[in-house]
């Protein structure tokens, strides 16, 4: 009896660190990305709204352009785009440039919690309002994003 | 006495080994952590894959391009494998020779019963052709992959406007 006693003991726990192995090896780690999918698409749609405002600008109205910079940025971005967006605003009004950012495609590559970071293909059109033809470029942009008060904010912008 | 605490251990540990169980049962068939383990492993593959397919010398030309084939599957590898000997040509006309390095990639779908994904992938791709210093592009691409007896593979990659 103490021997069958003992070898169930044993079968028992050798299988608790089987599965318990096989469960590990199942695991999706802490990554969101695609897990939940209404999270995956809120900061998708939220980030890419983000990118189209602080990336298009019309010379006749640069302060709707600095006021969506400065509801959609925060940390580092902050910075980062102010530096930018000086050169592009000189540019913009010495040329009366109209610039529309549309983004053509969003992944997600992690979320975890309240920080995300994305891969964003950007297409832009550029017109002078002087005349010449309009210019289309592409951009493509790895975003870090940070939830503040239930909304996604960019947090570093780097152009690859 | 020894046989009482036995038998408690033997209740006690059947019972944690039943609890795993449950939990391995439940994780293998939870499609949301299904869906993460596939993102992981169509991110591990076509890294590479895209890699490979943007990577050539004339001199290997032969070796390059059955490398290509092996990367890719369904309609976009026969594609491929129909074509060898014009790739291995043109490569030797032109004396290409072309080096790629993955920037980044982001998966944006997974469909776990189909095995079928896509992602999008920035590639720095250096060309040369013709013994000329190599010019860098990157290149922004939209990728398909399936679900292929070898692993997730390559079944579609297009340019996204660059």
């Amino acid at each position: 009896m103490t021997r069958v006693l003992a070898l169930v003991v044993v079968l028992a726990l050798g299988c608790t660190v089987w599965f318990g192995i096989e469960t590990t090896s199942l695991s999706a780690g802490d990554n969101a990305a695609l897990v939940d999918l209404s999270a995956t698409a809120d900061v998708s749609s939220e980030v890419s709204d983000a990118v189209k405002a602080v990336f298009s600008y019309d010379y006749a109205n640069l302060a709707r352009t600095e006021r969506a910079a400065s509801d959609v940025l925060t940390g580092d971005a902050v910075r980062q785009y102010q530096t930018q967006f000086a050169s592009a605003r000189t540019r913009a009004t010495s040329e009366k440039l109209v610039r529309t950012t549309t983004v053509r495609a969003v992944g997600v590559r992690s979320l975890r919690g309240d920080e995300a970071s994305l891969l964003l293909f950007l297409d832009q059109q550029t017109v002078a309002q002087g005349g010449g033809a309009p210019s289309s470029t592409v951009a493509q942009l790895a975003v870090t994003a940070k939830r503040v008060d239930g909304r996604w904010k960019l947090a570093t912008l780097t152009a690859l | 006495m020894k046989l009482r605490f036995l038998a408690a251990a033997a209740v006690l540990s059947v019972l944690a080994a039943a609890f795993s169980g449950w939990s391995w049962w439940r994780a293998a068939a939870d499609d949301a952590s299904a869906r993460g383990r596939e993102r992981d492993a169509v991110l591990a593959a076509a890294g590479p894959e895209l890699v490979t397919l943007n990577t050539i010398d004339y001199r290997t030309a032969a070796a390059d391009v059955d490398r290509w084939i092996a990367a890719t599957t369904g309609r976009y590898g026969t594609d491929l494998a129909g074509d060898r000997q014009l790739q291995i040509d043109r490569a030797g006309t032109a004396r290409t020779v072309s080096s790629a390095s993955l920037v980044q990639a982001a998966v944006t779908e997974v469909d776990v019963p189909a095995g079928k994904a896509r992602l999008l992938a920035v590639l720095d791709v250096r060309v040369s052709t013709g013994g000329a210093a190599a010019a860098p592009k990157m290149n922004r691409l939209t990728v398909d992959v399936s679900r292929a007896p070898g692993g997730w593979k390559i079944a579609g990659v297009q340019a996204a406007g660059s």
